[in-house]
């Protein structure tokens, strides 16, 4: 899962960077709101996390700007609590919200939960091939019993069940699991799901030669 | 509710009634009396003709005897001249006088006569037994009295030489007519009273509607309601003016509540970031704490700390501003002198001052004054302050200081980009910042200039600004 940060804090920024990446996710950071969204205009983003009040362009007009090309789920971040101003971000295309200060914990909850609801999931847990995948919990476990994952083994297990049948391309994974500042090796990607092969038995993803990876 | 005579309408209502009780009371009275006096001297008249009407009759009764004694010429007899007749003892009474004198029907006319001595003359048969007449003038010739006993109405006179008459008329019917009339003014006068007080009350409503509408509003004002206003819609009474000057005050209020509302809402607001640093951060490190690496905790505590001196620049900032505003005399003004207080302030910025590459000109002359040096601090640590973090870097920032006549002049000058014209009159305004991204990421809070006026309309300072975009800016404080 790859998510940007829109904020211009950058105490802030960092610290939500931060707690998003220990979280398994891939996190890109943009320091205003036209930087912000330039890089959300590429639509490599699972998700956004936007700030409303930023200098040259301010969290309402990156979403004006934004829809309704792209459908990426948005989550804002304002200092404002009053009522109009959580409509007027709902009207405006927002597809969550939240008053500062939050609990961090909260802030990833609610973006599962948004990233859930837009692959047209609605429960946590996922079951596949006898294997109970829990994204609230981020576990996967096989009998009740729990299998260890790495975070990047994690998120790419995820990310496949949850595109489960679909064939995910190489390229795909990479923009969606690292972010831009990971020069990663090729092929660490392939490590990856060798290691989750090892763990849980080599049937459960299939490779499709010259397209990518799939979970039947 | 009200106690109904608390109220002013029954106020003006209990004392137009009142008036209008005394005024109509007043009129009744007079017209009665008016009434009654006319009838009285109407009565009187008829009175005189039957009078005149008797001797006429006596004399035409006695003329064999008068123009005896005046040769032949007719004329009405003196009464000296009648009342010989009767000493004479010869009187002839005629007919028609007798018949007009008569009887006790309504309405009947009586008379009298009767010597020095008070035997009775002559007297007609209906008249009263008890017969009250004149005594005697002492010099002058003659006495004369109307007189109303009971429901009769007597013409008394008496002569100086022994003659009295009374005249009678029973006025029975009048009286009763008067006691009619006085019933009937009672009756109209009462009618217009309670008129006039239906009047006075629909006047009093109408005259308290505005005052009851300006005072339903102010009660919605009061609950809350805080942008209702009274309707001025009328003539330019003074009530209108009233609610003009409450309307004004009400806006008044309103702006001072919104503006302290907005303070609340901006110093909440630029707490809020800080404060989300320090609750993500803090829940970070306690998760997976034993994973760690120290640089991860380092970068951690940095943030925090960070996030927790911009809270304490802001509390500090709003404390000071809010003793400003409060006009508490917590500030200590003792003499100093401005220029060391500069060279101090430039001593701490200039590490600042080195990293943007920016050199200080100063011009400082001996300034005495009798002020709080940690408020002129304050003051001269935001102006020079932010003539340094505005600048683009690579320039100068000129301060000077010098007495004028009973003032000190103090000028921060730099060639650093300038503030938009747009921008210049809300410099002073809390929270107030030229790029609207509340960007704290460089010390700011928008408090620095907020908190340079308040502290120097407390000393009875002032302070003005010129900039011109792309040359610098000027700021100049003069100080008492």
């Amino acid at each position: 899962m790859r998510i940007l940060v829109i904020e211009d804090d950058p105490g802030l920024r960092r610290s939500l960077s931060a707690t998003l990446k220990e979280e398994g996710f891939a996190v890109d950071q943009a320091a205003d709101g036209e930087e912000g969204l330039f890089k959300a205009s590429e639509g490599l983003y699972d998700a956004l996390v936007l700030d409303v009040m930023m200098p040259k362009l301010d969290g309402w007009q990156v979403l004006e700007q934004l829809r309704p090309q792209h459908t990426v789920p948005v989550l804002m971040l304002t200092a404002r609590d009053s009522v109009p101003d959580r409509i007027k971000g709902l009207n405006t295309g927002a597809d969550d919200y939240l008053t500062k200060p939050f609990d961090s914990d909260e802030l990833v909850a609610r973006i599962r939960a948004l990233i859930r609801r837009t692959s047209g999931k609605t429960q946590s847990q996922i079951e596949i091939n006898g294997l109970l995948l829990d994204t609230a919990r981020r576990s996967l476990s096989k009998d009740g019993q729990e299998i260890e994952l790495t975070a990047r083994e994690y998120s790419l297990f995820e990310y496949l069940a949850l595109h489960r049948g679909e064939v995910v391309s190489r390229s795909l994974l990479y923009e969606r699991l690292f972010d831009e500042n990971d020069n990663s090796l090729s092929n660490l990607l392939d490590v990856h799901v060798s290691n989750l092969r090892k763990k849980l038995g080599a049937s459960i993803i299939t490779t499709r030669r010259g397209h990518g990876y799939c979970i039947e | 509710m009200k106690r109904p005579f608390q109220s002013i309408r029954w106020r003006i209502q209990v004392w137009h009634g009142l008036i209008l009780f005394i005024a109509i009371a007043a009129f009744c009275v007079t017209a009665y009396q008016l009434a009654w006096l006319n009838q009285s001297r109407r009565i009187d008249r008829e009175i005189q003709r039957h009078e005149r009407q008797l001797f006429k009759s006596l004399t035409e009764a006695n003329e064999s005897y008068f123009s005896e004694r005046n040769n032949g010429n007719k004329r009405i007899p003196f009464p000296e001249e009648l009342y010989q007749i009767f000493e004479t003892g010869k009187i002839q009474l005629p007919e028609e006088a007798l018949n007009e004198f008569s009887g006790n029907a309504s309405g009947y006319y009586y008379f009298a006569f009767a010597n020095a001595d008070g035997e009775l003359l002559l007297k007609s048969e209906n008249a009263p037994d008890q017969l009250n007449f004149l005594p005697l003038p002492d010099e002058v010739g003659m006495q004369e009295e109307f007189r109303t006993l009971g429901n009769l109405r007597e013409s008394a006179h008496s002569f100086n030489f022994g003659f009295r008459i009374i005249i009678g008329h029973d006025i029975q019917s009048e009286l009763e007519e008067k006691h009619r009339f006085g019933w009937s003014l009672g009756a109209s006068g009462c009618g217009l009273w309670l008129i006039g007080l239906l009047g006075g009350w629909w006047l009093a409503g109408k005259a308290i509607r505005p005052i009851q509408s300006i005072s339903q509003t102010a009660t919605r004002i009061a609950e809350g309601n805080l942008n209702e206003r009274i309707n001025t819609a009328g003539t330019d009474s003074e009530l209108d003016q009233l609610s003009h000057v409450l309307n004004h005050s009400f806006d008044r209020l309103n702006a001072i509540l919104e503006q302290q509302r907005q303070f609340t809402a901006d110093a909440s607001h630029e707490l809020r970031t800080p404060l989300t640093i320090l609750l993500s951060e803090s829940q970070r490190m306690c998760k997976r704490g034993k994973s760690r690496s120290e640089a991860d905790y380092q970068d951690a505590f940095d943030l925090c700390h960070d996030a927790c001196i911009r809270m304490r620049d802001l509390v500090e900032s709003l404390l000071l501003l809010a003793r400003q505003d409060s006009n508490s005399p917590n500030h200590l003004p003792c003499d100093c002198d401005l220029a060391p207080l500069i060279q101090d302030s430039c001593a701490q910025l200039r590490s600042l001052a080195d990293s943007k590459d920016i050199a200080f000109e100063l011009e400082l002359e001996t300034c005495p004054l009798h002020a709080d040096p940690n408020l002129l601090k304050v003051v001269l640590n935001n102006l020079i302050g932010n003539a340094i973090q505005h600048h683009q870097g690579k320039g100068h920032v000129w301060v000077s200081c010098r007495p004028l006549v009973k003032q000190i002049e103090l000028t921060v000058k730099d060639d650093g980009p300038g503030i938009p014209e747009a921008d210049l009159p809300h410099i002073y305004d809390r929270f107030y910042r030229a790029d609207k991204s509340r960007n704290s990421q460089d010390g700011h809070s928008g408090l620095g200039l907020a908190l340079v006026k308040a502290i120097l309309q407390t000393m009875g300072g002032e302070i003005t600004v010129q900039s011109q975009q792309g040359t610098g800016t000027t700021f100049k404080v003069k100080l008492t």
